[in-house]
């Protein structure tokens, strides 16, 4: 083992440029795993912290008497428990919160034979009376089900990392491939003096440790280097704070690094080189020793006369076809890593698109996509005090934007009254069914309908209404409509008082039911139905294909078949009193934070008001959005950095020894006459002889993914189309970046050429052609 | 007593209207101690019947028997070990390991067995060959002659059964060229060493104690020059 090992260390320090190569493509596989093992190691940790500080407890009794606790805390399972006296309770009892320790079979059977033995007086089967906080068991692995789960997400974990470390393999099998060829022949004359095999697989494999001793712990820390810069990224775009609180982020979220992990992604991170370099040897040492020295095979290659480049480039395209074809298996591996490449970068970026469409939340309005506001309030009913609000108020909404607006923590509030009735001129209209009639603010009118229409706010809000509806442009200028009768049918609320006063005619048709709104069983209500006939002035008409927004659907006999705009203005000036008593259909007012600095002032507002409740909160769920959108983004980024890389110090290892390799028969061929510029010619034809084919192939597998998708969306009985539409994806989606990878790849190809020709020009002629490396 | 036994030697190269006869049906014996030259045209077959005899080829029929043993009869591992142990072998173009001093190089059957080398043995070798000033030289930094001398050194460090040289002198001057010749002579005169030379060279073949002339894979002729 001794003379293999000196071998391997001479080969490692004479062999410097090969030895680099390696070394990087080694430091990139390692960079990879440790970067995967980092961020699941942080974020599963953070998770963890994240959900103790939401919910401290494994498991939570809502009422236990402290010779319960005590009892309960001699349990050996159990590490903790801490007491929260329920506030005025007579029994003196608190709430539990307990946590447990590792090594629990089942939970359930656990707690119900610990309910039996302390005489809660409730099992398993009593929702209301504990909470078994799963995701934090889970995380802190109590119980087999936690286990199991974990051994879930680690093997997948695994999966995940095998999948793109056999990627990373290919990366690693050329850069042994190159370095093992260049020995080649000394490997044939060291079997030839009396090496065994074992001991030529040797030399490589101690080639391989040697390398590896430098490479794994720079790539591991290069990878938690880089799992750190994701972390800060994540830190600094200042989402987190937005959902914890800038404390609790600094708390909570800290940056981990399991040694374990690292250790077991450096570990395979060497397993990985070695089955590289022992693969490599076993091929080599399959040669027989002459064959090896003297570089011949005993297979007759015909030579191909004619080419695809040799017919576009002339006799340069021909020789580039020829050079690159000689080492066919490394051509052929190569030309895989760069497909495998570009292939992955691309659906990397197909799926962030489709991500970003369908996480991109926003309002499907009915004139238009309509921003999504940081909040949407419902207002409260409150039907007994009139003293605040009441659904008897047409003008509620109204009510709640001056409180909103009084508060100061709120901007851009926005709102709208609508209402329906059922058309009744018919026959002079030609229109019938249902009409929804939406009376719009200043800012929505103006953003969606004045430039359609040409009538501005204040003319509508003086003169009348729009009339949307299906009719066509024909029908609309000759045969105008100047108003519409529509049915309307109030459910009007009827106070105790006024129930007194009814006859018993008039006390049958009166309704007891729950509120409309809220749907409150102890806030019960009388209503009775009122049904009269409103005329509505029409300014002017216009087609619904010119002003409603194209994604939604109007239908006849439904509410959108026809619809009549106005104004807020009119409504709260006038026509609020078609509507008698009655709050309008819509109570949603959507509003924006001033100032993100009050967001825990103005929640408090919210839960106080007497007005409106919050029925979304958008700015919580957009910011939990980008967030997931932000770190999706970021390791996508690393992983297309990665595996652009992987690919870029391949071709260049492959191109640049190539080169190297053919010194001599460069300077011969520059001796017989061949111009410098003739020579990079050709060589960047060499480039192109990677690129473009690699470009074809990737543009194959993403179309026959793309359709591959498609069929298998069809077959499941899914709209394959629209699908692709929502995710704002085709077939051609990928092809921008396939072209722009493949250009990148080209660039650094030329580039690497470039640079290595002109080092090798730096020598004589003869000097190169005598030269053996 | 008869050292080396050849019989019924064939080797072909490719297959169906690319098959190539390099050896065809070659039968000799050389005795102990004998030099012997082969000589014959450009594609006659003669290194291919050097690597064949060497173990660094095997044949596609026929027999090798070196000192009774049957070559071929052994696996890969063991043919390795004959190899490093039975065999010396010398290059046209030296083939020494780039990586490894002169000395290193000499001594690389010896390391290779996991056997110490043997200092005296180096030390007359390194002598013998004028080269005990450049032992710690790579070979890059080493003449042509110098790293053929080196390339002798290895093969007969281990003080093998025979030497096997192809072309040794075919990259060298006519005054290294006769040093070499000289050198080899000398090992087969003091060492009683069995050596079969491939050579080009007339003037080599003479000085040898016998000639076999080979054309198109078969032996043609097979003279005893009555030298020794």
């Amino acid at each position: 083992m001794k003379f293999e090992r000196l071998l391997a260390r001479r080969y490692i320090f004479s062999q410097k440029r090969h030895t680099l190569l390696t070394i990087c493509s080694i430091a990139i596989a390692a960079a990879f795993m440790a970067m995967v093992f980092t961020c699941f190691t942080t974020v599963s940790k953070c998770s963890r912290a994240v959900t103790y500080d939401k919910t401290p407890y494994h498991v939570l009794i809502y009422e236990i008497t402290t010779e319960q606790a005590s009892e309960l805390a001699k349990e050996s399972m159990i590490e903790s428990i801490k007491l929260k006296p329920i506030p005025n309770d007579i029994q003196r009892r608190s709430s539990a919160r307990i946590m447990l320790k590792k090594g629990i079979k089942d939970i359930n059977v656990y707690l119900d034979e610990l309910f039996a033995k302390y005489d809660f007086g409730f099992n398993i089967t009593d929702d209301g009376k504990f909470e078994i906080n799963r995701p934090l068991m889970n995380k802190d692995l109590i119980d087999d089900q936690a286990r199991f789960n974990w051994l879930t997400v680690v093997c997948l974990l695994y999966i995940f990392a095998l999948f793109f470390a056999s990627c990373l393999r290919m990366i690693i099998d050329t850069a042994f491939e190159v370095s093992s060829k260049e020995k080649e022949k000394q490997f044939g004359v060291l079997q030839s003096v009396g090496a065994t095999p074992k001991q030529i697989v040797r030399i490589i494999t101690s080639e391989a440790i040697f390398q590896c001793i430098a490479a794994v712990p720079l790539g591991t820390a290069l990878g938690v280097g880089l799992s750190y810069i994701a972390y800060h990224n994540v830190i600094n775009s200042g989402l987190l704070q937005e959902l914890l609180t800038v404390k609790k982020t600094e708390e909570l979220i800290h940056f981990h690094v399991s040694w374990l992990a690292l250790a077991a992604a450096a570990s395979l991170s060497v397993i990985w080189v070695l089955f590289s370099a022992y693969g490599v040897g076993m091929r080599i040492i399959k040669m027989s020793p002459i064959q090896a020295i003297s570089n011949r095979s005993n297979k007759i290659v015909k030579v191909k006369k004619h080419s695809i480049f040799g017919a576009f480039f002339g006799w340069k395209g021909k020789l580039a076809s020829r050079n690159v074809r000689r080492q066919k298996k490394r051509y052929i591996i190569t030309l895989l890593s760069i497909v495998v490449s570009i292939t992955l970068i691309s659906s990397s970026s197909i799926v962030m698109k489709a991500f970003t469409s369908m996480m991109n939340i926003s309002n499907i309005g009915l004139f238009g996509q309509e921003d999504l506001q940081d909040f949407e309030l419902r207002l409260i009913q409150v039907t007994n005090d009139k003293s605040y609000n009441s659904l008897d108020d047409p003008l509620a909404l109204s009510n709640a934007v001056k409180d909103l607006e009084a508060s100061g923590y709120f901007k851009n509030i926005n709102y709208d009254y609508r209402n329906n009735g059922k058309i009744t001129n018919e026959e002079e209209t030609g229109l019938s069914g249902h009409c929804e009639i939406q009376y719009l603010t200043r800012e929505k009118y103006n953003k969606f309908i004045e430039k359609k229409t040409g009538i501005s706010y204040d003319e509508l809000t003086e003169k009348g209404y729009l009339l949307i509806s299906q009719r066509n442009k024909d029908q609309i200028r000759n045969e105008k409509i100047t108003d519409l009768k529509l049915e309307l049918t109030f459910v009007h609320n009827i106070s105790d008082e006024e129930y007194e006063k009814m006859s018993e005619d008039e006390k049958k048709e009166v309704k007891t039911s729950s509120s409309r709104i809220n749907m409150d069983e102890s806030n019960k209500r009388r209503t009775s139905k009122k049904t009269y006939e409103q005329n509505f002035d029409i300014v002017t008409e216009l087609n619904a294909d010119d002003i409603i927004n194209p994604r939604i659907n109007l239908a006849e006999d439904t509410y959108l078949n026809v619809i009549l705009v106005s104004t807020v203005d009119r409504y709260e000036k006038n026509d609020h009193s078609y509507y008698y008593d009655f709050t309008p259909f819509n109570y949603l007012i959507s509003c924006d934070l001033k100032d993100s600095d009050d967001v825990n002032e103005a929640l408090h507002y919210i839960d106080n008001s007497h007005y409106v409740t919050l029925d979304i909160d958008w700015r919580k769920i957009k910011t939990e959005a980008d967030l997931e959108m932000f770190i999706i983004r970021t390791a996508v980024a690393f992983l297309s950095v990665i595996i652009a890389l992987i690919a870029a110090v391949n071709m260049i290892n492959i191109i640049t020894t190539g080169l190297i390799n053919r010194n001599s028969e460069i300077a011969s061929m520059q001796c017989v006459g061949m111009t410098e510029g003739q020579l990079y010619k050709e060589s960047i034809i060499e480039c192109l002889q990677y690129v473009i084919p690699a470009a074809i192939g990737s543009v194959i597998i993403s179309t026959a993914t793309m359709l591959g998708t498609k069929a298998f969306l069809k077959a499941v009985q899914l709209d394959a189309d629209e699908m692709f539409t929502y995710m704002n994806v085709n077939i051609g989606t990928p092809f921008p970046v396939i072209a722009v990878a493949s250009v990148a790849a080209l660039i650094i190809a030329i580039v690497s050429t470039l640079i290595t020709l002109r080092s090798m020009q730096k020598r004589g002629l003869i000097d190169r052609m005598k030269m053996v490396e | 007593m008869e050292l080396l036994k050849i019989e019924n030697l064939c080797k072909t190269y490719g297959k169906g209207e690319n098959e190539v006869k390099a050896l065809d049906n070659v039968s000799f014996t050389v005795p102990k101690g004998q030099m012997t030259a082969v000589i014959g045209p450009s594609g006659s077959g003669k290194s291919t019947l050097l690597h064949v005899i060497g173990g660094v080829e095997r044949p596609t029929s026929g027999k090798v028997f070196l000192d009774g043993q049957d070559v071929y009869a052994q696996n890969n591992k063991n043919l390795a070990i004959f190899r490093r142990r039975q065999v010396g072998l010398i290059y046209q173009f030296y083939n020494l390991i780039p990586v490894l001093s002169a000395e290193e190089n000499i001594t690389l059957p010896s390391v290779m067995d996991g056997r110490k080398p043997d200092q005296e043995r180096l030390e007359q070798l390194l002598k013998l060959l004028s080269i005990e000033e450049r032992r710690h030289h790579l070979p890059s930094q080493l003449s042509g002659g110098q790293q053929q001398r080196v390339s002798i050194g290895r093969a007969l460090f281990t003080s093998p059964q025979i030497i096997l040289a192809d072309e040794p002198t075919g990259n060298l001057d006519s005054k290294n060229s006769a040093e070499i010749i000289a050198l080899l002579r000398q090992s087969n005169r003091e060492f009683d060493q069995t050596i079969l030379i491939i050579t080009h060279d007339e003037n080599i073949a003479l000085q040898c104690d016998r000639i076999i002339t080979i054309s198109d894979g078969k032996i043609v002729r097979d003279v005893t020059t009555g030298i020794k």
